[in-house]
């Protein structure tokens, strides 16, 4: 592998800069959100960030144990940084165009109560939040067990005490 | 008009590069340690699935069924991209299929704790963790136009 232009100190800033960031815009894209926003979808991409916080903490803390020389270290760390990075990007990409709607002019629509009559049959639990867009088109996205689905795929990598918390 | 989406935080090339690094930084651990706890199984396991994952790509590859098993293809694709950065294995190795038959068997050695001997799969981990990260980066999209010279077209 080439040598890393940054330390693993370094890498690991930018890790902490970029989840005190997206912190930071979550929390501002949600501060004046109507109450009818979608509370748990805000919440659960708080606790994916906390995860990865935690699991990229939990890396660090294995690699420092397991390796025998500076340079695994190193190697490690920056590897655990890289792919933190990424997952913190891919929220950010994934989820937050829809929280920057938010506070967008919201007109309730008619069908609103309809679809969430239907929502609810199948889950309970169900959250729905129509965005207005152009010529009457209407976007459906749906998410499902946003943190679960994320802690079972990484399950092998995630230590108990962490997917305790999160569960 | 309705259009549906399904987003995920992490792709399939991600999932692999953690899965990879893991198991790599695990196997170097045991194999210095000498000694197996619980978790050590675990990872072995996981080491051998992905192994009969792989094998399954190349045998879906030649048959020509790659629709049938899409992770399988991506993990042998990345599985023969890895071997190419171990030059050392690469020139030593006859088939595909040996190479997983020995990395298998250093595992059930491993697992039996005969022996602790697992430098070369930890080294194939290795490489099968910076193909699949190299994977998860962004391409750039680039656009051709007919007609339009590229170093003009910028």
């Amino acid at each position: 592998m080439p040598e890393a232009v940054l330390s693993a100190e370094q890498y690991s800033e930018l890790v902490g800069e970029r989840i005190a960031g997206l912190r930071a815009v979550l929390a501002d894209l949600t501060r004046d959100a109507p109450q009818s926003a979608p509370q748990r979808f805000s919440e659960s991409i708080q606790i994916l960030i906390s995860t990865i916080e935690g699991l990229f903490a939990d890396r660090k803390r294995v690699i420092k144990e397991r390796s025998t020389s500076a340079a695994e270290v190193t190697d490690g760390v920056i590897f655990a940084a890289r792919w933190s990075m990424y997952l913190l990007n891919n929220v950010q990409q994934q989820y937050f165009p829809f929280l920057e709607k938010l506070n967008s002019p919201h007109v309730p629509l008619a069908i609103q109560p309809t679809l969430q009559r239907i929502g609810t049959r199948f889950d309970p639990t169900v959250e729905l939040y129509l965005f207005p867009t152009s010529e009457h088109n209407y976007g459906f996205s749906g998410f499902r067990n946003i943190v679960q689905a994320f802690i079972q795929e990484f399950r092998l990598v995630i230590p108990d005490d962490l997917m305790r918390t999160v569960q | 008009m309705i259009k549906s989406t399904n987003r995920q935080v992490f792709s399939e090339n991600l999932k692999m590069a953690m899965l990879a690094d893991e198991i790599a930084s695990s196997l170097r651990y045991i194999s210095r340690r000498k000694q197996l706890a619980e978790h050590d199984q675990r990872i072995i396991d996981k080491a051998m699935e992905l192994l009969s994952e792989m094998r399954r790509g190349m045998e879906a590859a030649k048959s020509r069924k790659l629709e049938e098993s899409l992770e399988a293809s991506l993990a042998y694709g990345q599985a023969i991209q890895a071997i190419q950065l171990m030059p050392r294995t690469l020139a030593s190795t006859r088939s595909f299929g040996d190479l997983v038959d020995s990395f298998n068997g250093q595992l059930k050695s491993l697992r039996a704790a005969g022996s602790f001997d697992v430098k070369d799969v930890c080294e194939f981990f290795t490489a099968v963790r910076e193909v699949a990260m190299a994977g998860s980066s962004p391409q750039p999209e680039s656009v051709r136009v007919r007609g339009v010279d590229q170093e003009s077209g910028a």
